[in-house]
Formats: C-alpha cells, structure tokens, sequence
C-alpha cells in the first residue's frame, strides 16, 4: 500500500478555520465545500492578504478597497469632529447642506468598500442557518446608523450618524485583522513541526546508484543516503556512516546525540557531521513526525479546559442579547427618542460580541498544546490541561517506563584464575547467536574484544545456553544460565537483579549480575512531582524483589509488586472513585487497561502501539524530566484560560450595563470588543513563552 | 505676534524632521526607486503618499481634540485645560530630548513589531503597487509611532478642540515633507554628522517650546479652560486658532 492510499484511511481532515487552525464552529463546518473556511471576518482578511485561498491579484484589491475606505473614513470622521465639537447631541443638526451632503458622498462607498464582508457575511449566515452572529450584529448596527442618516440628508433635517458607522467599520475590520495576525502566530506551533520535514530524499539503488524521490514515494525497506546537514526524511535504522543527529525540535532534547550503525533515528532530525545511509522503517504518514502532527491536530479539535461551562453559557447569550436590544430600543424610544435609542441598541449590539468569550479557552489549551509539542510532549486534547491541573495521584509503571526496560551489566565475579575480560568475552561468545534480552546485555557489555570461536550452540529456554568454546586451542563444553543450569557456583544471587554463571568444561569461571536500571532522571523527576504535592504510587508486574530493590532508589516511594493488568486497573478504578483524577505513566500491553482509565493516560515514545494508541500524553524520546513540567503547564494553561475567560465575561457584563444605561458610545463598544479579544489573544501568548524544562534552549 | 498654530507646528517639524529619515524616510525612498525614471508618476505617488499621511495624523488630532475638550468640559474643573497643557509641554520636551540624544532615540520593540505587522498587511501592495497604493500606504505609514506626532497629539489634545487639533498634526504632516521629499525625489541624504548637527538643533527648539508651553500653562492667571486652552498653549493652539475658531492673539 502506498503512503498515498494509506493516506485515504486516515481520518478526514480536522474542520479548522484555513487561517488561524482553530475549530470552526458547527454552521460554518457545513460550508466547507465553498472553498477555505473561515472562524471570523479578520481570519478572511489576514489569509488572502498572505498569499492563502486566492491569487495575488485578489489579495491587492482586496487590501486596496480596505486602504480606499480607510481613507474616505477617516475624513467622513474627522470632519464630523470638527462639525460636531462640542459633542452635543443638538449640534449633529448643524453644518449647511451641502457638508452633509459632502459627508454623505464620502461615507456611502467607504459602507460599501469596509461593510461589503460584514453584510455578505452576516447576511447570509442568518439566512443559511437563522444564525446570528457577530457579523451580523455589525452588519445590523451600520445598516441602521447609515440608513437614518441618509434619511436625515435626504429630508434635510436630523441627526447624521456618519462618523459612527465608519468608526465602527473601521475599528473592526482593523482589530479584527490584527487579531487574525496574532491569533494566526500564537497556533502556528503545528506549522513549525511540519516544516522539519524535507521535500525529497535521495535514494539508492541495489547498484549503488542515488536518486532524488519525493518523500511521499518512500517506502519501508528503502535505503537513503543523508548528508550533513540535511534533515531525515524518514524513521529508519542507520546502517552505515556515522553522525551527530540533533533532535531538538523533535523531542526538545538540545544535546545532539552520537549515531552509528544500528542506531534507530527520526524522521525530521538534523544530521549535523557526517553522513548517513539509513534503511526506512516508517515513512510519510507512519513517522514519528506525522504522528506528532496529528495528535497536535486532534488536540485542536478535541475539547477544550472549561468547554462545557462556555458552551451553556454561549447558548442563552445570543438571544439574550438580542432580547436585551430590543428592550433597550423600546425604553429609550419612550424615554428619549429614535436617535438615541437607536444610538444606545447599537452599544449593546456590538459590546455583547462574545468573540473574547469564543476565544478565551481554545487559544489557552491550544497555545499550550503548541508549547509541549516544543519541549517533545504530544497532547491528544486540550483537555488534558484541565484534567492535568486537578490531578492529586501518579501511578508508575515500573519496567520500561521508571527504567530503561533493557538489562544492563552492573558487575562480573570471578573465580580465581580469572580476569573480568575473559568471563565477558567468553559469555558474549556463547551468546553471540541468541536474541535473548540477557544475551543483547552481555555482547554491548563485552563490546568489540575478538571472541573465541564457538560451535554446537544450545539454547534451554529459561534456564540458559551450551556451546563448544575454543579456548587455547582446545573445544571445552562450556555453560551460560541459571545456577541450575550451570552446576555447582558459590552464592552470588543480588536482590532483584538477573544473576547468570559461566562454567567451562565443568567449572565455575565466574557470574554477571545484569540489572534493568533506573532512568537516570527517574529519582529527580519522582521527587520533583512530590514536591508538587502529588502522590507518587509504583505499580509493577515484577517480582517483589526488584520492587524492594526499587523502593530503596527512591525513598518514601510507595511500590507494589507482582500487580496482574487486572490489579493495576482496579488502583485506577479505586483513585478515580476517590474522586481523584490520577495521572498512570505506562509504556506496556499489560499498562493499557489501566492507561484507558486513568484521568491522564501518560506514555513514552518507546512505548507499545497499545499504549501510544490509548494515552493522552506521549512523551518523546522518553525523558522522565519532563513531566513535572508538564504538570507545571497544565496549572498554567488552567490559570490562563480562567483568566481569559472572567476577563471576557466582566469585559461583557460591564459592558452591557454600560450601554443599555446608555453610558457607552457605539464607537467605544467596537474598539472594546476588538481590545478584548486582542487582550484574550495577547493573554493566551504567554503560554508560547512558557518556559521549557531545565536544560532546554529551543 | 501672531502665527496659526499649523504652521508652528509645520515650522517645528520641518526642523527636526531630519528624524524621519529613519523611520519613515525608509518607504518613501523605497517608493521613489522604483518611479526614478517617470517623473511625473514618481511626484503623483509622493503626493498620495503624504496625503495619505495627512489624513491619518489629521484624523488624529481632530480625534485628540475632541476627546481633550471631552475631558474638559466634562470635568468642569478649572485645572483640567492647565494639566493639558503640562502635559503637552512634557511630551514636547521628551521628543526634544529624544532628538538630542539624551533618551534612547531606537525604536522600541512595540514599534519595531508594529512595523513588521503592517509590512505584513501591505506585502501584497508594496510589490505590485495599483495606481492609488501610495495613498494607502500613507494612511498605514501615519500610524507609526513618532515622537513628533505625539507632540502634536498632546497638543492637539490642549487645544480642546477637533478643527485646531487636526489642524495642527497637518501641520506636522506639512513639516515632515521637504525632508522627506528631498530624500525620495532627488535622493539626497545627509552626511551621518549633519544629520546628529541638524536634529541636536531640532531638539534645543522642541525643549525651548516646551519651556514656553510650561509657563504660559502654569503661569496664566486664568489660563486652562477649555476654549481658552490657546492661550495656555503657544506651541499647540500658539495662541491662533485655524479652523472655525478664529484668530486669537497670542499673549
């Protein structure tokens, strides 16, 4: 199967406006045929002036009609000053004639010019869905301060409402631009990420021979060539050369990391010194890069921190406002008159925009969603924020996740007569054909010394290996395993840890206790999430005596041992009916039970399908450190989108007081509204700078 | 003596303009290069240009205007035009210090990002630049930030009064072209040390208006109330209104 046709199962593209990659709400997801969608009037601008959704010709009309009205605003506003000064209301009845006229001549295309993507916009979608939104309280507020006064030129007498219809369109369609501009920088995290990968790779042929292929044509298998300086177009083992690779915009690890053959690498990874030839193992949609991606696509739709609280309120605001126009027309109709409730229905139309109320909490977890992927952190859904900040409990798996999940030699003992090297070496050559875990341990442990020849190799599986050894000339039978195995050898056992003997011909020659160790961040990082006030819990499959060995690592730790799925679940199950929301760090099949029903399902990047596929967080390259961090952003992300939103609800409920008291000029409601949001989009920035883990420069 | 208040601040801006050379001397140059060989399109675009620069610094002065007498109406309080005036004097003296060197004359950061967000919003018009995109450009080239400008402004706001206010930061506009022209038409630019020499001078006149602005504000018995504001501001209003407001004669 091609990347291609791979590509076609892959679930359909996110609804998400085409400029500033926020979710669409649900009346303009079913326009997506008519071309890029978008979430507001300022997102249209911003993307045809960039080049996006149209040609270039477009983009200048389109900014040449905005500049054009601009101008003829800024005069119809500055005259109505200088005619007005004063500010009373019976002044707007002065001026000769033919000024108002003048006025008239000059704000009518500037309407047309700056109103035109308001009146379509707005029109239509209350006429498509019955939906009124911003665009259309804009659009309704000019129409009406235009049209009485045109009446009031036409008739000769009368208020003129110029200034405040340009004013408004203005104010709008400017804050809205910049607001689109901002909002567009503050997501662009995923436009980042996909800059790392290349367009092509170059590709050898059995011959030797290199082509240039695009990156989509790559398949498993395929062998590249990179050179320095280029970056890894695909997941794959190095075969041949050697090489600094830096991986800091993938896993936000900032030391480059040495490579030689064998070394598993990423797609998207800088090769810094030398070159590489590498064997594809994941390409195009399969990489870690893409998966990255993704997951930071799906964390921009999912659900955002506080949804549900926004959505109920957002449900009664609309026709509440429109109820609270209308009461606001008719009291100051009766009280004053047409103008000046005409005047005070449109403060509240504008001020009542709860676009900072819309924006308030999908920038913050999107923002944040952003800043993870930086530091080498993928969150599913934004989400993840909330449930991260009420988090009060940790679970651990132990192996593969607190340590490295591969053995490792700790220390060799010897019989009399014999070195440490030769039990190695011998040990690594009995071993030299098996696959086995321990056997990988002891060939990295004896490295690259010649090993003597071997021949008749024998696996017992759980018990160890027989071979014929040729030592000094001579083939001895030799064994390698358990004490059971081996034959008589003096007591060496270490709790915890994997203890195997050497016998050559009958005798004992020596042991090696081999241990899965500790992550070297893994004591730190515990520590720093109990300083935070969390839990800490170590639920393992292992043994009891390597979780007393683990236990005596990291002190005050709680740890329970020989735990089956099923008893890591029930933990789960008991915090969450605690009314916790516990976090469980995993990386087996045997952790996915309890991953999918944690509050926060945590894995590593080594982790299995399974586990990826079922947990919130992925955390890559695997370093433990980060996820303090993590619960750092999460408390941060919360706090912010709190904020934005009791900023934007005080921002509206003040507001609304203000006009419907007849407090609050038109004018200064859309420079309020277009503040608020820019306040919103300039709040959820500090996410972007939120500082990344210790040791961190990207 | 009497001189309208537009053409001090014209006078005041054409002395220390060779400030803008830096700032926005850059676009109209950048402008000029391309029309060097059609002289009549090269004079037609500077001319939409600076309109467009006009009516933005106009439009914010009138807005200026409006809100100072705002302020002083709606406060009723006699000390209201005074501060005003204070106002103006220490925005006056702090452009005139800027110009001497003595606070730090590079553009801030907010400026700086500003500049990059409308060179954003006008890429598409700098490089195929439509009949007409001078003025446009001029519009968008008035909102950035200035020393000058904020000098008209706290001016403007003095005055109290929206035609002497747009009048005035015209004025700053009319100020700003010969240095500006000369740069783009004829492409002459000043040695680095005339240019220090020129703005140092620009500065002493900006601090010695200052100085002025302060003691007719603090100094006059009854000074401050709005319509009168004039008379309390010799470099804004100087004491001469020029739109409806008539003549008054400086003290």
């Amino acid at each position: 199967m091609s990347v291609a046709e791979a590509a076609a199962f892959l679930p359909a593209p996110l609804p998400l406006c085409a400029h500033c990659g926020l979710p669409l709400n649900a009346g303009l997801r079913e326009r997506r045929e008519e071309g890029p969608a978008y979430c507001c009037s300022g997102c249209a601008l911003a993307h045809r002036i960039s080049g996006g959704g149209a040609g270039h010709g477009r983009a200048t009309g389109l900014l040449m009609a905005v500049g054009m009205g601009a101008f003829l605003a800024l005069n119809v506003m500055m005259l109505s000053f200088v005619l007005y000064t004063g500010g009373a209301e019976a002044d707007r009845a002065s001026g000769e004639a033919w000024v108002r006229w003048a006025l008239l001549a000059l704000a009518t295309p500037a309407v047309l010019l700056l109103g035109s993507p308001f009146l379509t916009r707005g029109l239509r979608q209350f006429g498509r869905q019955g939906r009124i939104d911003t665009d259309t309280l804009i659009a309704v507020g000019v129409l009406a301060a235009y049209g009485l006064s045109l009446r009031s030129v036409l008739l000769g007498t009368g208020p003129l409402y110029l200034d405040t219809a340009m004013g408004i369109l203005l104010f709008v369609t400017l804050g809205r631009y910049l607001d689109a501009a901002a909002r567009a920088r503050t997501t662009d995290a995923l436009a980042a990420l996909a800059r790392q990968m290349p367009d092509v790779a170059h590709r050898l042929g059995d011959d030797g021979a290199e082509e240039e292929i695009p990156v989509a044509a790559l398949v498993r298998g395929n062998r590249l060539r990179v050179r320095p300086g280029e970056r890894l177009p695909a997941d794959g083992v190095v075969i041949e050369g050697e090489a600094s690779i830096s991986q800091a915009e993938i896993t936000g690890e900032s030391l480059p990391i040495a490579c030689a053959p064998g070394t598993r690498v990423a797609a998207g990874t800088l090769a810094l010194d030398g070159s590489l030839i590498l064997e594809v193992e994941r390409a195009g949609t399969e990489t870690t890069l893409a998966r990255m991606v993704r997951l930071v696509e799906q964390a921009r739709a999912g659900g955002y921190p506080l949804a549900p609280l926004v959505d109920r309120l957002a449900a009664s605001f609309v026709p509440l406002v429109f109820l609270l126009a209308l009461g606001t027309f008719g009291f100051w109709t009766l009280r004053a008159d047409t103008g000046v409730a005409l005047l005070n229905t449109l403060s509240v139309l504008l001020i009542a925009c709860p676009c900072a109320i819309g924006l308030a909490t999908p920038l913050a977890a999107t923002t944040a969603a952003g800043r993870a992927a930086t530091a080498g952190v993928l969150v599913r859904s934004g989400q993840v924020f909330e449930r991260l900040a009420r988090c009060r409990r940790v679970f651990f798996d132990k192996t593969g996740t607190l340590t490295r999940g591969e053995l490792r030699l700790v220390r060799v003992h010897t019989a009399p007569g014999s070195t440490e090297e030769d039990v190695l070496v011998l040990a690594a050559a009995l071993e030299e054909g098996s696959e086995h875990p321990i056997a990988r341990a002891v060939r990295a442990a004896a490295g690259d010394a010649p090993r003597p020849h071997c021949e008749g190799f024998r696996a017992f599986p759980g018990r160890g290996v027989t071979a014929l050894l040729d030592v000094a000339g001579r083939l001895l039978p030799a064994r390698l395993g358990t004490a059971e195995h081996v034959g008589p050898v003096p007591g060496c056992d270490e709790p915890g840890a994997t203890v195997i003997h050497l016998a050559v011909n009958g005798l004992w020659r020596g042991s090696l206790v081999l241990r899965d160790e500790l992550r070297p961040e893994a004591p730190a990082a515990v520590r720093a999430l109990t300083a935070r006030g969390l839990a800490v819990e170590v639920l393992s499959g292992d043994g009891a005596a390597a979780v007393a060995h683990l236990s005596e690592r990291l002190p005050g730790i709680a740890a329970t041992g020989s735990l089956a799925p099923e008893a890591k679940l029930d933990r789960v199950r008991a915090a969450v009916a605690a009314g916790d929301c516990p976090a469980m760090v995993g990386d087996g099949i045997n952790d996915a039970p309890a991953l999918s029903n944690a509050g926060v399902a945590i894995t590593l990047e080594s982790g299995t399908d399974l586990a990826r596929e079922v947990s919130d967080v992925t955390i890559l390259g695997g370093d433990l450190s980060r996820l303090p961090w993590l619960f750092d952003l999460g408390q941060k992300t919360l706090q912010t989108a709190r904020r934005n939103l009791t900023w934007a609800f005080l921002y509206n409920g003040v507001g609304l007081g203000l006009a419907v008291t007849g407090h609050l000029h038109p004018l200064f409601g859309a420079v309020g509204m277009v503040a608020s949001s820019l306040l919103v989009v300039l709040h959820s920035q500090r996410l972007a700078r939120f500082p990344l883990p210790h040791g961190d420069s990207a | 003596m009497s001189y309208p208040g537009w053409l001090v601040a014209a006078g005041l801006t054409a002395a220390a303009s060779v400030h803008c050379a830096g700032m926005c001397g850059g676009f109209a140059v950048a402008l000029a290069v391309r029309d060097r060989q059609r002289r009549l399109r090269l004079a037609g675009n500077q001319i939409l240009l600076h309109l467009g620069k006009a009516t933005t610094y106009a439009f914010l002065g009138a807005l200026a205007g409006l809100l100072g007498g705002a302020l002083v109406h709606s406060t009723a309080l006699t000390w209201t035009g005074r501060l005003l005036a204070i106002l103006a004097a220490v925005v006056l003296a702090l452009a005139g210090l800027t110009l001497l060197g003595l606070r730090s004359s590079r553009p801030s950061a907010w400026t700086i990002r500003l500049a990059a967000v409308w060179q954003r919003f006008l890429g598409p018009l700098l490089q195929e630049r439509p009949a007409g995109s001078s003025l446009v450009i001029g519009l968008v080239l008035g909102t950035l930030p200035c020393p000058l400008v904020y000098a008209g402004l706290a001016a403007a706001a003095a005055t109290g009064s929206p035609a002497q206010g747009a009048a005035i930061l015209a004025g700053v506009a009319l100020g700003t072209i010969p240095a500006l022209a000369a740069a783009a038409l004829v492409g002459v630019t000043l040695s680095e040390g005339a240019r220090r020499g020129l703005a140092r001078a620009g500065g002493v006149l900006l601090l010695a208006m200052a100085v002025v602005t302060l003691v007719r504000a603090v100094g006059h018995e009854h000074g401050g109330m709005a319509g009168h504001a004039g008379h309390a501001m010799p470099a804004a209003g100087a004491g001469a209104g020029c739109g409806p407001g008539g003549h008054q004669q400086m003290h």
